[in-house]
């Protein structure tokens, strides 16, 4: 006869409400990260750009920003780093595989681009392209 | 502030169980974890924008992770250790000594 381990680690039981408050936050977050990869845009108080996209748990060289024809490209790899020992998934609800996503900015000087990776948020920062202010005489 | 419930996935191998989490933007400094009653529970604020002033926005910038799992008996919680990397938390729970599986030697 198989004896069926018991799952040891079971979610706290807040109620139903509560359930259904993590029902509601698990598949907006889901629906994110599955799709594409979420984006924040920003400008602070220079009139500089910032995109902020949460990236956990991602090697540097595994992030590819590219930046052609007014368009920045994000590609994100994601592995989940567990090691070939016997394991059993009690919950799986992490998403590995490759994002992508592209955004259109215009007026953005692609020389000051900058790319930063820290406590698992990726920040692109980039700066307005300066003005150009032609004066066109009425002839 | 808003919650989220960060997405994890739980691990069991033969001498213990793994919590793994995302919780991007969180620091050792904001993030806290404490077993109560044989309820675990981590959480942490963050808050992305600073005083920056939004363009477009697609996720909750300022926000606070929790999440809570009742712990089985068969955990050694002496023996419970965590760390935090690139937004990843991995929680490492022990199984006691009589719950890990054993060889048994046929004599």
């Amino acid at each position: 006869m198989w004896l069926l381990p018991d799952l040891n680690i079971i979610e706290k039981d807040f109620g139903e409400l509560y359930r259904e408050m993590n029902r509601f936050f698990e598949d907006r977050i889901r629906e994110y990260s599955t799709n594409l990869i979420p984006i924040n845009i920003y400008e602070d108080k220079n009139g500089d750009i910032k995109l902020i996209v949460p990236a956990p748990g991602i090697d540097k060289d595994k992030i590819n920003i590219e930046y052609k024809d007014n368009n920045i490209y994000i590609g994100i790899e994601k592995n989940k780093n567990i090691d070939s020992q016997k394991i059993i998934y009690r919950r799986d609800e992490r998403i590995s595989g490759k994002l992508e996503r592209i955004i259109e900015l215009q007026d953005i000087d692609p020389d000051t681009i900058k790319a930063n990776y820290e406590n698992g948020i990726l920040t692109i920062s980039m700066k307005r392209k300066e003005g150009i202010v032609k004066k066109i005489k009425i002839e | 502030m808003r919650k989220i419930v960060p997405l994890t996935d739980i691990i069991e191998r033969d001498n213990e169980y793994i919590i793994i989490s995302d919780l991007p933007g969180a620091t050792k400094d904001t993030l806290s974890i404490d077993i109560d009653k044989n309820i675990l529970t981590f959480k942490s604020a963050v808050n992305l924008n600073g005083d920056l002033k939004v363009i477009y926005r697609e996720f909750e910038d300022s926000f606070e992770y929790e999440r809570s799992f009742r712990l089985g008996n068969d955990i050694d919680h002496d023996g419970i250790k965590a760390k935090l990397e690139n937004g990843v938390l991995a929680i490492v729970l022990p199984k006691s000594e009589k719950a890990k599986p054993k060889k048994i030697k046929i004599e």
